[in-house]
């Protein structure tokens, strides 16, 4: 495993530990799927293209398998898993049925604007995203806290095409987890061992406040 | 009760330049591939595309669309190439305002009020209307020329089934069509489907494709 694959599943393992028995959530593709390696039995994952109760995925395509998820992968049911139409299952984003979302992102700036679907040279539309910003009461961003060039993801301003404005309540990065408010801000609330505020503000392309009761990740 | 199957020449006959088809099916899943294969065959050209994704990426392709509304263009690169290179024009629209849209038309409503997409692209010249103290977007309805439908079960009527993740825009796009399309994996005798299990009622589809064929879902 790379490193940047080790901190991607050290993002995933804490999102995780935030889920509980009876939540429902919605993962995003890239980072935000491999929440659900780690979430406790009884955490049911929303499919937008039309499923409650996703399980495993299969290794590989399927074709014959039934059902699968908005990546297109052929994947098992949870025991109680429903399937549906397209209409109900953004009624149900949408109705604020769903705890909470896991989005992946480009950008995410200092009061939870969210860009995550399009860039200079690759424009494949917001498919659900904007949708599930919109509708899911909890947006966490889990994202490498920079580019692969070392730029910072987090920014005072999002400068690629907007997916929510003021969406987003939580980032989760390798380095630090931050709780974002659309009239306050960014507050650091933990980060990870061996990595310190300076370290984490020279990464951050925002100002942020320390919360008082910082803690390890 | 008249069966609705029809042969591959009277589906053919009904392709024209110009039209709006709708076409069922997510991520390669719950296409009705079979009948893209008589729109291919049609020779239609200029026609607008209504789906969730690029799925029908054969079809965009061979350049029988001059326009595509879609929430997704999915992962191929040709869709990208294709869609950056300006042949086509492409309205992007959030998947669950875009599933609604099409609902909206197939239920004879002019249009709907969202949040989502408010300031976003998203957001063009849309009326803006405060409900209950929040702010939402007017989109208006969709409905196409030909909706194309890709079923699990059908009887000579249209009740349709769907299966597994198969089914996801199928049912809305059913029921948006001026002309209503079905591929069928299975036939049945009518009244064979259980009234309460029945998905799409009959009266919302106007052709069968005759012959059932099961075919893989992804397609």
């Amino acid at each position: 495993m790379t490193d940047q694959e080790k901190n991607r599943r050290f993002i995933a393992k804490k999102i995780a530990s935030w889920f509980h028995a009876g939540d429902v959530v919605n993962l995003g593709v890239g980072v935000p799927v491999l929440v659900a390696d780690y979430i406790e039995d009884g955490v049911t994952i929303q499919s937008e293209n039309g499923l409650l109760g996703v399980g495993e995925t299969y290794d590989g395509l399927n074709p014959e398998a039934p059902y699968f998820n908005a990546a297109g992968f052929s994947t098992h049911l949870e025991k109680g898993a429903s399937v549906f139409d397209i209409c109900t299952s953004f009624g149900m984003i949408r109705k604020g049925r769903i705890k909470c979302t896991v989005l992946g992102c480009f950008e995410v700036s200092e009061y939870g604007d969210l860009a995550n679907w399009a860039r200079p040279g690759s424009y494949p539309g917001m498919g659900g995203a904007m949708d599930l910003v919109t509708g899911i009461k909890d947006v966490i961003v889990a994202t490498d806290h920079c580019t692969k060039s070392g730029k910072p993801k987090i920014v005072k301003e999002c400068t690629l095409p907007l997916t929510g404005k003021g969406c987003v309540d939580w980032i989760v990065t390798e380095m630090a987890v931050f709780k974002v408010s659309n009239t306050d801000g960014l507050t650091l609330m933990s980060h990870r061992v061996g990595v310190n505020v300076d370290m984490i503000r020279e990464k951050t392309g925002a100002p942020f406040k320390v919360s008082p009761e910082l803690r390890l990740m | 009760m008249k069966s609705k199957k029809c042969g591959r020449e009277e589906i053919l006959s009904k392709f024209h330049d110009g039209q709006t088809i709708m076409t069922g099916g997510f991520a390669y899943h719950g296409c009705p591939s079979r009948l893209f294969d008589l729109l291919i065959e049609s020779g239609a050209r200029h026609l607008t595309l209504v789906a969730l994704d690029a799925s029908p990426a054969r079809l965009l392709h061979l350049g029988l669309f001059d326009k595509i509304i879609i929430a997704h263009a999915g992962s191929n690169p040709k869709n990208l190439e294709l869609m950056a290179s300006g042949k086509i024009e492409v309205e992007f629209c959030p998947m669950g305002t875009l599933a609604e849209r099409i609902r909206a038309g197939g239920v004879g409503l002019g249009g709907i009020y969202v949040k989502t997409g408010i300031g976003t692209l998203a957001q063009k010249d849309q009326e803006i209307k405060m409900i209950n103290g929040e702010p939402y977007m007017f989109e208006t309805a969709l409905t196409a020329d030909i909706s194309l439908v890709r079923a699990a079960t059908t009887d000579n009527y249209g009740n349709l089934t769907f299966n597994g993740t198969a089914r996801n825009s199928n049912p809305v796009i059913a029921m948006a069509g001026d002309l209503t399309i079905v591929q069928a994996d299975r036939f049945v005798e009518f009244g064979e489907i259980s009234p309460s299990n029945i998905t799409t009622p009959g009266i919302f589809v106007d052709m069968i494709l005759k012959n059932e064929r099961k075919e893989a879902f992804i397609s």
